[in-house]
């Protein structure tokens, strides 16, 4: 049986209102592919919050309704906590009591808006393209040698090299024996 | 020499039974700041005279709101 969950995210205040979409929209992608429903989405803006978290006073917050099985919990968990600029995530399976009125106002709101979803998971697509076309350009730049990095990573004279380093190192370790 | 007067206390009601409240959402701050004081601690059940049911739930949604942010864990 399909479970309700009430899923509230703190979202960077830093993001535009495009990236807010955006990241919505990777939050809809994330839930669906988890075999989610997602019922509705509530966006509350901009809020202040009550502690600093990281160097941020404020956060968007956003939050989601969403139905389907045991592993959205876990697996949505592990999706927000790799993205930086989701500051907090908070899901929560409600009480029956609680999910009956939230049925209820749910009903009372209508259908989820369709095209603004369709935007959303849009933009959140656009962006993770976007992304990977900057890290190829930062990659193929030659201020961030990203192959070099790779190629040694697969070199067998690396171990040479830390044995160089580690000479060097008790040599250092003598001289300051001497100073003392 | 005076004799200190004690006035029977008044009984404590707990306002969520009042209202018949089955559930309490974290998400309503409003509420859920009348229950924690200056510190930004959870008032205590001999303060608030909430029932042991109520205050559970009050704690609960205290907690999952210091989480998001939407409360203080403490306030200096």
């Amino acid at each position: 049986m399909a479970n309700l969950y009430e899923i509230l995210t703190v979202i960077n205040p830093n993001e535009s209102d495009e990236g807010v979409e955006a990241i919505i929209g990777g939050l809809r992608q994330q839930l669906t592919s988890s075999g989610g429903t997602v019922l509705a989405v509530e966006a509350w803006g901009r809020r202040k919050l009550a502690y600093p978290i990281g160097k941020h006073d404020e956060g968007h917050y956003a939050l989601i309704w969403a139905e389907g099985g045991a592993n959205i919990p876990a697996e949505f968990r592990a999706h927000t906590k790799v993205r930086e600029s989701i500051l907090r995530e908070l899901v929560t399976r409600l009480t029956d009591a609680h999910e009956a009125d939230v049925r209820k106002h749910l009903e009372e709101r209508g259908p989820e808006d369709q095209a603004v979803a369709a935007a959303q998971i849009a933009a959140a697509s656009q962006r993770a393209i976007d992304k990977r076309a900057a890290m190829t350009a930062a990659m193929s730049g030659t201020v961030v040698p990203a192959e070099k990095v790779a190629a040694r990573v697969d070199d067998p004279d690396e171990e040479e090299d830390y044995d160089d380093l580690d000479e060097d190192f008790d040599d250092l370790d003598e001289d300051d024996e001497d100073d003392v | 020499m005076m004799t200190k007067q004690f006035r029977p206390r008044r009984r404590k009601i707990c306002r969520f039974c009042k209202t018949e409240a089955r559930y309490i959402d974290y998400k309503d701050v409003e509420t859920l700041r009348n229950y924690i004081p200056d510190r930004g601690k959870i008032q205590p059940r001999r303060t608030s005279g909430n029932c042991s049911k109520h205050q559970r739930m009050l704690t609960g949604a205290i907690k999952r709101a210091r989480v998001v942010a939407l409360l203080p864990y403490s306030t200096s």
